[in-house]
């Protein structure tokens, strides 16, 4: 059934590249204004995770 | 506030560990032995069980799901513990993961040398085990997806999002490459045909090297290298950047293992331009990784873990660099189906799996077992000798599969090929495949002695099986008061399950992107008149070809060159493969391409040549397949395979399974008439009919279309 809705799209399939366009550039356009976003102090946070000591939480104690 | 007291698990770590390495050796000593038998046939023991076209494929499988797989969860498993605060949801769960994968690995190791195969690379394993498969890997997801759920840290480091979109990637690759109709507990056959088949194949695959062997290990980076350093990755920021533009345009990538083949032009370009694009967060993530050791290098003289790290790293970028170049269509018209994809490869798996899985070893062990390292020195050796192995084994044949590709693209200025016998460009580049196995052995001799360093360092320690630590657990958290507008930033690396989806989504879309056009517009796939459904007879040989891994070696794709259609004939349209389930193109060719074999030789040239392929080939380095001469064909799912043909859409007659078995014997038997008559009598019911019948059928439809007019 599938098959068949997706064949019925076939006069529409000119628009399928520039679909493709715009989802992949509004991804990216997405994604860096999300990471240019982030804040430094929360950045620094995340990036000491993997150091934090394996015993405990030191920042909570 | 109420401090929770928890234990890290680190049996399962260790188990992975040890498994990891035991496989490793296994995988890699049997690496060594199909490097020999390329110019050393006489080494497959002259047994089916270990000839080169079985054992490829336990090589390959492995090393990717049993020594980088088990080193994968053993990294997985002792980091998300500890990323998340907390010990992993279930003990059973871990340890039916444990065994549920060793058990897969058992099955891969008996069927594969038996020849229960599916062909297609990198998912070889048929239809029993691909469902196993399937089951731990959900053990194994919701194991993971568990854990996330009770951690006790807020947040989800970079390293776990390259976890999540490892484990749901591989679910949908895997499942949607494993569409296969069972004929018996022991034989299916791929629903897609041709070239749908290789496109689903290669999205597999490519994808496989991404979300198997790239993704985990990235995430394993952002984690141990961090650790080993002791001080935080360069830029958290770009790491996102690495994560994102990775999943994305990963899986678009994937026809770059086609170019120039009969799959639509668009898709091989789409898959070339998107390739390119790959460059960017590639070498985003490598320099991430580099640069986390800005002011650290003086660690890296004295540490052996950063050393592998480093290497492990700049391999990563190497090979995703090389990649790019290989996918641009002119450079893949040399490169494919020659060694450098094997050197490629190598590079990768050498130097980002292996070294990056050692330095995590050397670095875990240790930490495990409370102690030092039991001989920093081994371990620098074990550094010096796997990259010189490692060096050794890559440039020779990189230079030989160069070397190789340009004699078949050389014409004589009268413009004949220079080179027509196959022959001569094979047994040109011998040496350096002689020294591509010292270079193999060189590395291995690395992996002995980590081993033993490995083992000493556990004797001198202690194992500590559960680690004793101390977290609040999250409700009783506060969050940091860290910006007036601080809740939409990190909303999403707090929510797995929004997260997850989005991955999911991410990855989906370059697949969609591909396949809906290729499946659904049926110009995209010409259909010839004169291509017919196979003979029983030929179907039945073309098992035989799958059983024997013949398709390790011999492609069945002439790409559209002169010097391929002089060499081969007419190049290969998509039209031709339209009933070929699996389709059987293969990567590389050791062997000359077979696709348009049929009526070249005589049907006694094939039995010779199959007896002794240097009585009709003088210096061939293929392996004699004396079985095949002596062993009686197993007609008994004849009828059955007929069926399940039809059932996948191939037109044979109605009522056609009445008519297979007399049409089988038939075709035998004049096969059979026709040998004795040519000084090799066979009796028609031997494999080797079955075989020669397919043979002579490849690619001579089109011949008929020609004559007739028909294109």
């Amino acid at each position: 059934m599938i098959r068949n809705v997706l064949e019925n799209l076939g006069g529409h399939i000119a628009a399928f590249p520039v679909i493709s366009l715009v989802i992949f550039v509004s991804f990216f356009t997405g994604m860096l204004l999300w990471v240019v976003s982030l804040s430094r102090r929360h950045v620094e946070h995340m990036s000491q995770l993997p150091l934090e000591p394996e015993g405990g939480d030191q920042r909570h104690e | 506030m109420n401090v929770e007291t928890f234990k890290y698990d680190n049996k399962i770590v260790r188990a992975f560990a040890i498994a990891s390495v035991a496989f490793g050796i296994i995988g890699m000593l049997v690496g060594l032995l199909v490097a020999v038998q390329i110019y050393l046939p006489a080494a497959n023991l002259n047994l089916p069980f270990t000839t080169f076209g079985r054992i490829r494929p336990l090589h390959t499988n492995a090393v990717i799901f049993a020594f980088v797989g088990n080193a994968m969860f053993a990294g997985i498993y002792y980091s998300l513990q500890r990323l998340c605060k907390a010990r992993l949801f279930s003990d059973v769960l871990s340890w039916i993961h444990f065994w549920g994968w060793q058990a897969i690995i058992l099955a891969a190791a008996i069927s594969l040398p038996l020849g229960i195969t599916t062909s297609k690379e990198y998912a070889e394993l048929e239809w029993p085990i691909d469902l196993a498969i399937t089951l731990v890997w959900v053990v194994f997801a919701i194991n993971f997806f568990g854990t996330i759920a009770k951690r006790r840290e807020r947040h989800m480091y970079v390293a776990i999002w390259f976890y999540i979109s490892t484990v749901i990637t591989v679910a949908v690759l895997h499942i949607v490459n494993s569409f296969e109709l069972p004929l018996s507990w022991l034989k299916s056959y791929s629903m897609y045909a041709g070239v749908q088949d290789a496109l689903v194949q290669w999205w597999y695959g490519h994808n496989a090297v991404a979300f198997f062997l790239t993704t985990p290990y990235l995430g394993l980076m952002y984690y141990f290298l961090p650790k080993a350093a002791n001080r935080p990755v360069f830029s958290y920021r770009l790491s996102i950047i690495h994560f994102w533009a990775l999943i994305f345009i990963y899986i678009w990538a994937g026809p770059h293992h086609l170019l120039y083949s009969a799959l639509p032009d668009w898709a091989q370009s789409l898959g070339m331009v998107f390739s390119l694009m790959l460059i960017a967060p590639s070498w985003g993530g490598m320099l991430n990784g580099l640069l986390t050791l800005r002011g650290a290098w003086d660690k890296v003289r004295q540490d052996p873990v950063l050393k592998f790290l480093v290497v492990a790293v700049t391999a990563y970028g190497m090979s995703t660099l090389e990649g790019p170049l290989m996918s641009i269509k002119s450079v893949n018209a040399i490169t494919h189906f020659t060694d450098y994809t094997i050197a490629h490869v190598h590079t990768g798996a050498l130097g980002w799996n292996g070294f990056l899985t050692f330095g995590m070893l050397y670095w875990l062990i240790p930490q495990m077992y409370q102690t030092k390292l039991w001989s920093v020195k081994l371990a620098t050796a074990h550094f010096w000798i796997g990259l010189m192995g490692m060096t050794f084994y890559v440039l020779p044949i990189y230079w030989g599969g160069v070397t190789q590709s340009l004699m078949w693209k050389q014409f004589t200025p009268e413009g004949f090929l220079q080179y027509p016998n196959f022959m001569e460009t094979l047994l040109n580049i011998i040496p350096m495949h002689i020294l591509r196995s010292i270079g193999g052995s060189l590395y291995f001799t690395g992996v002995i002695l980590m081993t033993i360093n490995l083992i000493k360092t556990a004797r001198q320690g202690s194992f500590l099986a559960d680690q004793e630590a101390q977290a609040p657990a999250l409700k009783d958290q506060v969050e940091h008061a860290e910006a007036p507008h601080g809740y939409h930033h990190r909303w999403l690396e707090k929510k797995p399950l929004i997260f997850t989806v989005l991955s999911l989504v991410a990855i989906l879309i370059g697949g969609i992107v591909e396949a809906v056009p290729t499946f659904l517009i049926r110009t995209n796939i010409p259909t010839i008149a004169a291509v017919r459904p196979y003979t029983p007879l030929e179907l039945q040989g073309r098992d035989l070809y799958i059983r024997e891994g013949c398709v390790s070696c011999h492609s069945q794709l002439v790409r559209p060159f002169r010097s391929e259609t002089e060499r081969y004939g007419t190049y290969s349209k998509a039209g031709e493969y339209v009933y070929d389930h699996p389709f059987l193109w293969g990567s590389k060719r050791t062997g000359p391409d077979l696709h348009r074999v049929g009526k070249k030789y005589p049907d006694a040239w094939h039995v010779k040549h199959m007896q002794d392929p240097r009585s009709t080939s003088p210096g061939s380095i293929m392996p004699a397949y004396p079985w095949l001469l002596t062993r009686k064909l197993d007609t008994s799912a004849t009828v059955k395979k007929v069926s399940l043909m039809r059932k996948l859409g191939v037109p044979y007659p109605e009522n056609y399974e009445l008519q297979a078995m007399a049409d089988l014997k038939a075709q035998a038997k004049a096969i059979s008439d026709n040998l004795a008559q040519t000084g090799a009598p066979m009796d028609a019911d031997r494999e080797i009919i079955a075989l020669i019948a397919y043979l002579q059928r490849l690619g001579t439809d089109i011949r008929v279309a020609e004559a007739g007019g028909a294109l």
